[in-house]
């Protein structure tokens, strides 16, 4: 009777919980613009959908079907941003898929637009986050009550915007981060399988493949890891702690030496097995993203401390300080934290858990304390190490209610258990409110700045939606609404800036860097708003400023609204004929400064290409050109094995402009295939037909219908060359990786036949 | 008439009579000790630090801790800072601290008689561990020694010279340190592990040189009280810096709390600070005034150096501290310890706690003068563990009579005089007038390079004692790690491959504005907001340094490099009016001097001859129109050997 009555309880604080954020963040789904990292990703969303539809167009409407349509989803162009990237390549995509595929099941029976059913997607995500942390403290096997105190406590971190797993992290006001949203919604339940598969004593591979828990240990980390990249990188190292915890454990408590070797080997099969079965599902994305790193770019304009993190001192500063887990009140849960660490391991079998805050903190500390040594874990050179704040945070959720009830069940020491979760409730009455303040408070100005902003997008929104419709009819091309450091920080729709807004809405920008992993991000930065070359290069076709803003001579006015005017810009499209010029070999990082210095140069004008190639060595004699190898950033080796700086020797080779030119108009496919006919006169030497897009391996090309392999151009362009005079016909398409394809393929039948497995194993355990 | 006819000798007699009857000679030790304090109580003692206390003390009795240590220069864990309140309350009780002329005189007997009744109350209760600990030898896991020799050893401490010295005349709290830390040690052993961790927490808030003993603490607790007891320990220790810390916590000022702690790393960056060791033999006499980035080893500086044998030592007390219970753990699983086990294991902790205190003091360079105390209390403890090992059953019923004994007395003596004289010079180096006259005259660099040694060789000795019990081989771990770190951190000498100018610390580093910063321009010194990566005019580096101008880098590079080769120019983050020359100097000599740069300059790159080259000198100069936004910045600075 009591138990159901605890039951009842627990129930009651989950449905309070959940309840209690769908009210307080109802405003959330009514936005209309963001002013946050959801512009960007909604603008995967939206980019998506259009995928969706030309996948559906392009596939062969035969068995082949779904597995087309599903490898364009998982694998496509995204123009938006810094001339173009193949984020699904790297980035999650899962997300923007169920989003889009359930949107266009919902169409069919609401009006609803994508972006407001897009936020609806990310509120009910945060408003139910306590649900997954209720779970996984019940998978845990702690006490319903427990339980219940974990999911009261689930959305009420409170930081001054870390980027953890707290509202402002979320909400209209703070960070945008609905990607981690859907990582994070899966976590708990993938930590809590983690430590039911090594506590609970399996011991032969046979029986731990066959229990539900290692299944669902698999499903919940590859969901958390298809979320979100980073957030499955901390339930990967977080297995590997839990793996270790309990040899530690019992070499901590000096057991013999034989045994703690025996358990060791144990976990260690079973961590194997762990990351071998996870990798079968996220192969697909994971393979291919390690081995296309070097086109995958790390930018210099990022901030340091995302890289590095903030180093021991700033953290345990504001550990203790209580801003990790308590900004703006008491910290409470930063002492249950605490005090979950010690209790934790006092409550038998929670030892994990402070192990994994201790391991999170370390790691949090970062390269800033670390240095080089923290790179010895496979991943951490390219992360962003101040994100591991969420291992810190999602602990801390596991930890907080451990605390509570260890610190009930030491005061009512050999009492009943209805005293203990009587004393637990007392801590509750007098621990809560101030958690439930802040977050209040947070709320508060968040709830008045989506009013204001809706109001204010109310105002413009004829205006604007004028823009996208005149824009939607023109030419493609890249356009140009100011950069953040110059007169486009103002020029905004409502409370959005005018380059993030047309970006969300799928029109192709430049330099706003919402990413920084296309290898031209970097680059891009070094254009000249008042250098007409500069547009040409990038194909900057549109200019969309603000009344007021003092026009260029080679900006020609088209349109004007009533906050903006629309101007062109001659550029040749996304197509250019050039010469190449030499060979420069570089790693990925090294050859900035050099394309700075050709961007800068008349070169560009002048239609002179380097060839890029990346690579970290290669001798000189596979080129007929002139080579260079970047050693460094400024530093270069010649053919003839000479060391010498660019700012010394300029090693940029000069040659005639091409004897080649474009005689057509493009044809543009959802900008995932562009056509254009070139002409080229006889002897045109080295000459190459260029795409403005970022280069990466997975793009194909022909001429005349014969395939070509594309090679890379400075700054980071795609190009092939034209070996014959006369006219060609340029093609260039975006193919999803057939590797990728290939293990999509191996990952979705070894789920299925892993399901069939189970079953059959289940039915044939039941009836020998 | 012979030897054995011969009638006793007054102190042979008194000898016996110790032997036979030490509780008697307790009182008077004691009085003995007190009278010996009280001479010394008035003498000014080390005025800077007494001055600092008092102005600490004040500022924390008018404003509270938390304003204290944010508006003075207390560089003390904060904790202590009440205790420095507390001395100015008991002040206030007899007379007034605001009183200028009577409170701030260096001869104000009240306030040196109050700022020294910590240290000299606990040097009175680690003399009555000392008893209390004989007296329950066996209960505690001490030796069952005849009860005299560990009145004798308490005695040892309580009128040492050192002691005397430390607490009564100098003014140190070193002993309440060692009394703190015993305490928790007292609590390890009665299987109080929460209050032992606790307690252990204090310490080090007490004396900050307690945090180096705190990885053996715990791993003595957990032998001691097992995987729980050590829990609970942690959670002691987390709860008392936490409490102790909670008045910080509370106003969200931990920043004073964790700058306290690190503020002194690198404050005195000397060889040695008037210890006598390794690097005061190595600064020939001069360890004060001889900077530890001097390269020593290769292009390994003296300060890494000592580190690296530290840490190697530190290895070896560890694995002394482990070797027992991971041996056991290979037979079977721990349940309980019997009396033989825990003997040995706190032999193996007094053994690593003397190792660690000794790899402190005479290996690590900036080690101060006083560093050397908690051997005045370790040796004593660990001599009789020593002696209960090394004598059969047979010897120790006779035991002042054997050899054994004779020698640690002479070792121990040898020890006391060496580091009071050691004490004694650090303590007229900076007050001339004070001290025995007869003693200062031997403060001079001969004899302090002959401390040196002997104080090198007495640790030396430590080891060879120790081999009795341990085996030699051992000692190849320490060793073979040293030798370990110093090939890895001098390969790019060995296979010839450049080397980063960050590689070396700056003996001299002085700048117009801010701080030096590897890989960031100079405003990174402001927080991580303004953490970016380095760059002129936008074009961007991974690596090299940031100053400003007018800067002067100087670094010992020691003649092993051909070349160096460096881009420069002026950060981005720099404001337009920048402009700066950059200079170059070997030996002092000008080897390369820029024209004026500008701040929109791209950046420029220059390569010297620096064959032959000891001091790398890099300069950057305001161009002649004053420092404004001078941010400048040595890009991949380089070492070819």
């Amino acid at each position: 009777m009591f138990k159901k009555l605890e039951i009842l309880i627990a129930l009651g604080m989950l449905v309070y919980a959940v309840w209690f954020n769908l009210d307080l963040y109802k405003l959330e789904p009514t936005a209309k613009l963001d002013p946050n990292d959801n512009n960007f990703q909604y603008g995967l969303v939206d980019r998506a959908d259009k995928i969706w539809d030309f996948a559906a167009r392009i596939c062969p409407k035969n068995i082949t079907y779904p597995i087309c349509h599903l490898s364009y989803m998982v694998d496509h162009w995204v123009p938006n941003w810094a001339q173009g990237y193949n984020l699904p390549f790297y980035y999650s995509h899962a997300p923007q898929i169920a989003i889009v595929g359930s949107y266009r099941f919902i169409q069919r029976l609401s009006s609803i637009e994508l972006f407001t059913y897009y936020h609806l997607v990310i509120y009910i995500l945060l408003c139910i986050f306590p649900v997954s942390m209720f779970l996984a403290l019940r998978v845990i096997r702690l006490p319903w009550f427990v339980s219940g105190i974990g999911a009261l406590i689930a959305t009420h971190i409170s930081t001054d915007g870390l980027y953890g797993i707290d509202p402002p992290s979320f909400l209209w006001r703070g960070w945008g981060l609905s990607s981690q949203l859907y990582a994070m919604i899966f976590l708990p339940l993938a930590l809590a399988y983690g430590w039911r598969i090594f506590y609970s004593g399996f011991t032969s591979v046979k029986s731990i493949i066959r229990n539900p828990d290692f299944m669902l240990a698999v499903v919940f980390t590859v969901s958390t890891t298809l979320g979100h990249l980073g957030i499955g990188m901390v339930v990967f190292l977080s297995y590997g702690i839990l793996a270790i915890a309990k040899t530690l454990e019992q070499t901590l408590s000096q057991s013999r030496i034989g045994d703690i070797l025996k358990l060791a080997k144990s976990h260690l099969s079973i961590l194997m097995l762990f990351g071998l079965f996870s990798m079968l599902f996220l192969g697909y994305w994971i393979i291919p993203t390690v081995l296309s790193n070097d086109y995958h770019n790390i930018s210099f304009w990022d901030p340091v401390w995302k890289f590095d993190s903030y180093g021991w001192k700033e953290i345990m500063i504001r550990f203790f300080n209580g801003d990790l887990f308590d900004f703006g009140r008491f910290p409470i849960l930063t002492l249950f934290t605490i005090l979950g660490i010690f209790s934790a391991p006092f409550l038998g079998g929670y030892f994990p858990f402070s192990l994994l805050f201790i391991f999170w903190m370390l790691l949090y500390f970062g390269r800033t304390t670390w240095g080089g040594l923290i790179d010895i874990i496979p991943g951490m050179s390219e992360y962003h190490l101040s994100r591991f704040i969420v291992g810190i945070h999602i602990t801390s959720l596991f930890l907080v209610p451990i605390a509570i009830w260890h610190t009930a069940t030491t005061a009512a020491h050999a009492v009943p258990r209805w005293f203990t979760i009587a004393v637990s409730a007392l801590i509750l009455v007098y621990a809560l409110p101030p958690v439930y303040r802040q977050t209040i408070h947070y709320n508060e100005l968040n709830d008045k700045l989506i009013t204001q902003a809706n109001e204010n997008e109310a105002k413009v929104r004829d205006d604007t939606q004028n823009l996208l419709k005149t824009l939607s009819t023109l030419p493609s091309g890249r356009i140009f609404a100011g950069r953040g450091g110059g007169w486009g920080k103002d020029f905004k729709v409502a409370e959005t800036e005018m380059f993030m807004y047309l970006s969300t809405f799928g029109y192709n920008t430049v330099l706003w860097l919402p990413e920084t992993w296309s290898p031209n991000s970097d680059t891009e930065q070094y254009f000249s708003e008042d250098q007409e070359k500069d547009y040409d290069l990038y194909n900057i076709r549109y200019v969309v400023a603000p009344p007021t803003q003092q026009t260029l001579p080679f900006w020609k006015k088209m349109e004007s609204g009533k906050n903006w005017i629309l101007y062109s810009v001659p550029t040749s499209g996304y197509f250019q004929t050039a010469t190449r010029t030499m060979n420069v070999v570089s790693d990925k990082q090294s050859f900035a400064n050099i394309v700075r210095l050709w961007i800068q140069s008349d070169m560009t004008k002048n239609q002179l290409f380097p060839q890029l190639t990346i690579a970290k060595r290669m001798s000189a004699d596979r080129f007929t050109l002139p080579t260079i190898r970047m050693v460094d950033e400024v530093t270069y080796l010649t053919a003839q094995g000479n060391r010498q700086n660019i700012w010394n020797i300029n090693p940029l080779y000069t040659a005639d402009p091409p004897e080649a030119e474009i005689v057509g108009s493009e044809k543009i496919d959802t900008d995932m295939i562009f056509s254009q006919t070139v002409k080229a006169e006889t002897g045109c030497r080295e000459c190459i037909v260029i795409l403005k897009q970022t280069y990466h391996p997975n793009w194909r090309a022909s001429i005349n219908g014969k395939s070509v392999k594309p090679i890379e151009v400075f700054p980071s362009f795609l190009a092939v060359p034209i070996q014959t005079s006369g006219i060609h016909e340029i093609t260039f398409w975006y193919q999803p990786s057939p590797l990728k394809v290939i293990l999509l393929v191996i990952g979705l039948v070894g789920a299925i036949v892993y399901a069939v497995f189970l079953v059959y194993t289940k039915r044939f355990t039941h009836h020998p | 008439m012979d030897d054995e006819s011969a009638a006793p000798s007054a102190f042979e007699k008194l000898a016996a009579q110790f032997r036979t009857h030490p509780s008697r000679f307790i009182l008077p030790i004691l009085i003995l000790g007190f009278l010996l304090r009280v001479v010394f109580l008035p003498n000014p003692g080390f005025e800077a630090d007494i001055s600092f206390w008092k102005s600490w003390g004040l500022a924390t009795y008018d404003h509270g801790a938390v304003w204290g240590i944010e508006n003075t220069n207390n560089n003390y864990p904060t904790p202590f800072t009440y205790v420095l309140g507390m001395m100015t309350w008991v002040y206030s009780l007899f007379a007034d601290p605001h009183n200028f002329q009577e409170y701030w005189s260096n001869t104000n007997l009240l306030f040196l008689t109050i700022s020294k009744m910590p240290a000299v109350i606990a040097d009175f209760i680690i003399f009555w561990l000392f008893i209390f600990i004989g007296k329950h030898a066996k209960k505690l896991g001490f030796p069952e020694l005849p009860f005299s020799i560990y009145v004798l050893a308490g005695v040892a401490f309580f009128l040492s010279p050192i002691t005397i010295m430390d607490s009564a005349w100098w003014g140190q709290v070193d002993s309440l340190g060692v009394l703190v830390f015993l305490f928790a040690f007292y609590l390890a052993l009665t299987r109080k592990p929460y209050l032992a961790g606790f307690i252990y927490m204090a310490s080090m808030m007490t004396k900050l040189q307690n945090m180096i003993y705190g990885p053996l603490f715990f791993i003595l607790l957990w032998q001691m009280t097992g995987y729980k007891g050590l829990l609970k320990g942690m959670f002691g220790a987390a709860t008392a810096f936490i409490g102790l810390n909670w008045e910080f916590m509370m106003a969200r000022k931990m920043n004073l709390v964790f700058e306290s702690l690190t503020v002194n790393y690198d404050y005195f960056p000397f060889m040695s600070l008037n210890a006598y060791n390794l690097w005061w033999l190595v600064a020939k006499a001069d360890g004060m005034h001889t900077l530890d980035k001097f390269s020593v080893v290769g292009i390994i500086n003296a300060k890494t150096v000592g580190l690296f044998i530290f840490s190697s030592l530190y290895l070896l007390s560890v694995l002394i501290m482990i070797k027992e219970t991971i041996r056991m753990m290979w037979k079977n699983s721990i349940t309980t310890l019997t009396e033989q086990n825990t003997q040995d294991i706190l032999y193996n902790f007094f053994s690593g706690m003397i190792i660690v205190a000794c790899a402190f003091f005479l290996f690590q360079t900036q080690s101060h003068d006083r560093y050397a105390f908690p051997l005045v209390v370790l040796l004593p403890f660990w001599l009789l563990f020593f002696l209960k090992r090394s004598l059969t059953k047979t010897e120790r019923t006779t035991l002042y009579s054997t050899k054994l004994f004779k020698n640690s007395v002479l070792y121990f003596s040898i020890f006391t005089l060496f580091y009071f004289y050691n004490l004694h010079n650090a303590m007229v180096d900076n007050y001339p007038l004070n001290g025995f006259p007869f003693v200062r005259d031997l403060n001079i660099p001969a004899a302090t390079i002959i401390t040196s040694v002997v104080q090198l060789i007495l640790f030396f000795a430590f080891l060879w004692a120790l081999a009795r019990h341990i085996s030699p081989y051992w000692y190849a771990v320490p060793l073979g790690t040293v030798i370990l770190l110093l090939t890895i951190s001098n390969l790019p000498l060995i296979t010839r491959t450049p080397v980063s100018i960050n590689r070396f610390f700056p003996i001299i580093n002085q700048q117009g504005y801010g701080k030096m910063q590897k890989n960031m321009p100079v405003n990174a010194h402001q927080g991580f907001n303004y953490w970016s990566p380095l760059s002129v005019q936008y074009a961007f580096y991974r690596n090299g340094y940031g100053t400003h101008a007018k800067s002067y880098q100087l670094f010992n590079i020691a003649g092993k490099f051909a070349k160096f080769s460096t881009d420069y120019g002026i950060d981005t983050d720099a404001g337009g009016a920048a402009s700066a020359t950059f200079e170059i100097y070997g030996d002092d000599k000008p080897l390369y001097i820029s024209e004026k740069i500008g701040r929109y300059e791209y950046p420029r790159h220059v390569e010297v001859d620096v064959t032959g080259v000891k001091m790398l000198g890099l300069v950057t100069n305001d161009a002649g129109d004053g420092i404004n936004d001078d941010h400048t910045d040595w890009l991949n600075p380089l070492l070819w050997p």
